[in-house]
């Protein structure tokens, strides 16, 4: 019997929902969601699917531990973020997002190079949609932002993607050794994972999207990212190191970071940084700890982002500077956000720890030991900013003012499907952390590791511990302003403008002479885009499908 | 909280704080001895100080690469952007 292909059924769905009427949209994506989790469940480990492309054989599906632990997680986050946006989320956001999901699905699953790249760009062109659907001049800005610079990324897979074939004959995607043409890979699945320095489009377009259009960001980009290099690239060393900087990178960015939302997607870079690190270990261990990182990191973080997201959904402000004093408004929202912050932090009994465990560990026994003490570093920054820093500057203190609106205060109820997503999520972090088999059964390789010793717990509560004294020090120091921190991004976002604006004034010092007129005035370019935003996504919709459609035909 | 947690917590002394650190870093040795740890005293002292290099390091980039939220977007202080955010898409 055919398998049925989970990222089919996904896609499938989005395009249900982009048609029926309005008020069945919420159930028909969470159905959606569903569905494809039962299809990722029936499928057999050493499954595949093939198809014909011109003269080459494609690999449509293939199941194997490691896809099959990816692809569960998946479909269990895509099912929690459409019960999340249940109340919130528009027709354009569901569809875009049960796409997304699709995508993310299909990267896991593909058995080949060519299969990867389509849905690899089918991926960046839902996420565009998804910051789109912010519906704000900066979200607007932030998604074109974020397809250009995916754009650049996958012209890089592409490209590697052809050279190989030309070199090789083979679009077999499995491990490679480190060449031309696997560079210009390598690079790709690097800006997708937000490697420093290619990082920056991670904090500036997740916050720019709706509450839950993050947690859907926060699941699917990075993470797909992280399953193609443990495919692709497991033991390369270089990724150690690009690992550690991610992760340390990620925390002291955070440490300073003043929007809460942003805050934590500095932390994703910082996590993945983690995953990064143990799949340049490389070995059977490292690599389980990397998936087995990713797939708490994708619950825990998804948690953290719908806490937030309720603040700011109850608020209408991410700020700290002009939040505070909401744990009498908001109490369950702060105790499912510390079931996020604990199991992110590696707090015993909690999801991390057994997953972070494992996957430092694994640094630390491939004999790279100052890699180890490092990412041990940025747990204590971990710890500190998204367990200390961001609860008592939230929920803790005189609420703070911002302009004329007056101090923070809740507006609007959260909906209980907002609760229930959380609830679920909060649960399944906790049982992951009482019961690590439920988390380690998935992995790719059998998984002997025990997290629960005596000397593990010991080390751990010491690291935490002596974090909150150390807060309790330095907290003065950790009260966030209205600030914003420049980042990478700042080549590309201000550079143009300073370059174009040096380029002005040496215009406005041209000394007048006498017989020659003045060049009329340039007009002021227009402040908002030309087409609305949804016409330009919906056309590259439309016409990646018009080119698979003729593709498929020829 | 009471007062006295209040003060600890808030505005404690000099000499609060020396103690406190001292007190726990000697409890937290005598607990690793009893559990076996390799090194007693390594991890309890590498947070500690871990958490003093981030904080100062952190600020220290911060005094280069942050801006003042006017410089970079008016509109954020106005408070118009997260509600409108907020309040999300919708089916518009």
């Amino acid at each position: 019997m055919p398998e049925l292909h989970p990222a089919i059924v996904l896609l499938v769905g989005a395009l249900i929902v982009a048609v029926v009427p309005r008020r069945i949209t919420a159930p028909v994506t969470v159905l959606s969601g569903l569905a494809a989790l039962a299809a990722v469940l029936s499928l057999d480990e050493g499954a595949t699917s093939t198809y014909s492309f011109y003269t080459y054989e494609l690999t449509l599906l293939r199941a194997d531990r490691l896809s099959l632990a990816f692809a569960t997680i998946f479909a269990v986050i895509t099912v929690l973020a459409a019960l999340y946006g249940w109340a919130t989320m528009g027709r354009l956001e569901r569809t875009a997002g049960l796409a997304t999901a699709g995508a993310g699905i299909g990267v896991v699953l593909a058995g080949d190079l060519m299969t990867l790249f389509f849905f690899w760009e089918l991926k960046v062109t839902t996420v565009v949609l998804i910051i789109l659907a912010g519906r704000r001049a900066r979200s607007d800005a932030a998604g074109m932002r974020y397809l250009g610079v995916h754009l650049v990324g996958g012209v890089l897979l592409l490209a590697g993607v052809l050279w190989r074939l030309v070199e090789t004959g083979s679009l077999e995607f499995g491990q490679f050794e480190l060449g031309g043409a696997t560079g210009l890979i390598l690079v790709g699945f690097l800006l997708s994972a937000a490697a420093v320095p290619l990082n920056a489009w991670l904090p500036d377009a997740y916050p720019e999207s709706t509450v839950a259009g993050t947690v859907v960001l926060s699941a699917f980009t990075t993470k797909s990212a992280v399953y193609v290099l443990a495919r692709g690239f497991p033991g390369l060393e270089l990724l150690i190191w690009v690992g550690v900087t991610m992760a340390i990178f990620g925390v002291v960015y955070a440490i300073i970071e003043d929007d809460i939302r942003r805050l934590l997607s500095y932390h994703i870079i910082s996590q993945v940084g983690f995953m990064v690190a143990a799949i340049g270990v490389g070995t059977e261990a490292a690599v389980n700890g990397a998936t087995a990182h990713a797939t708490a990191h994708i619950l825990y973080k998804g948690l953290l982002l719908m806490g937030v997201g309720a603040v700011l959904y109850a608020t209408g402000r991410s700020r700290a500077s002009a939040l505070g004093g909401l744990s009498r408004a908001l109490p369950w929202v702060l105790v499912l956000y510390m079931v996020g912050a604990f199991s992110i932090s590696g707090v015993p009994l909690f999801s991390g720890f057994p997953a972070k465990e494992l996957a430092v560990s694994s640094v630390g026994g491939g004999g790279y030991t100052v890699a180890q003490w490092l990412l041990k570093l940025a747990s204590v920054g971990t710890f500190l900013s998204v367990a200390l820093k961001l609860p008592v500057v939230t929920w803790f203190g005189e609420p703070k003012t911002r302009g004329d609106e007056g101090p923070a205060r809740v507006v609007r109820s959260i909906p209980i499907t907002m609760y229930l997503a959380m609830g679920i999520a909060a649960v399944a972090n906790i049982a992951i952390g009482v019961r690590p088999a439920l988390l380690f059964d998935l992995m790719p390789t059998t998984v002997t590791f025990e997290a629960y010793t005596a000397a593990k717990v010991v080390e751990t509560a010491m690291l935490l511990t002596f974090t909150t004294i150390g807060y309790w020090l330095l907290k003065a120091r950790l009260v966030p302003g209205p600030k914003f921190s420049l980042d990478t991004d700042w080549f590309y976002r201000q550079l143009p403008r300073r370059i174009v604006a040096v380029v002005d004034r040496g215009g406005e010092r041209r000394i007048p002479r006498p017989g020659v007129p003045e060049l009329p005035t340039m007009p002021a370019p227009p402040t908002r885009p030309v087409l609305p935003s949804w016409v330009l996504g919906g056309t590259i919709v439309g016409a990646m499908v018009l080119v698979l459609a003729v593709s498929v035909v020829a | 909280m009471s007062p006295a947690l209040r003060r600890l917590w808030f505005d404690p002394s000099l000499a609060t704080r020396i103690g406190v650190v001292v007190g726990a870093l000697v409890i937290a040795t005598l607990i690793e001895v009893l559990a076996g740890a390799s090194v007693p005293g390594r991890m309890p002292a590498y947070a500690l100080v871990g958490t003093f290099v981030l904080v100062f390091g952190a600020k220290r980039l911060g005094s280069v690469i942050q801006k003042p939220l006017a410089e970079i977007e008016p509109a954020e202080l106005a408070g118009a952007t997260e509600v409108a955010m907020a309040e999300g898409a919708g089916d518009a």
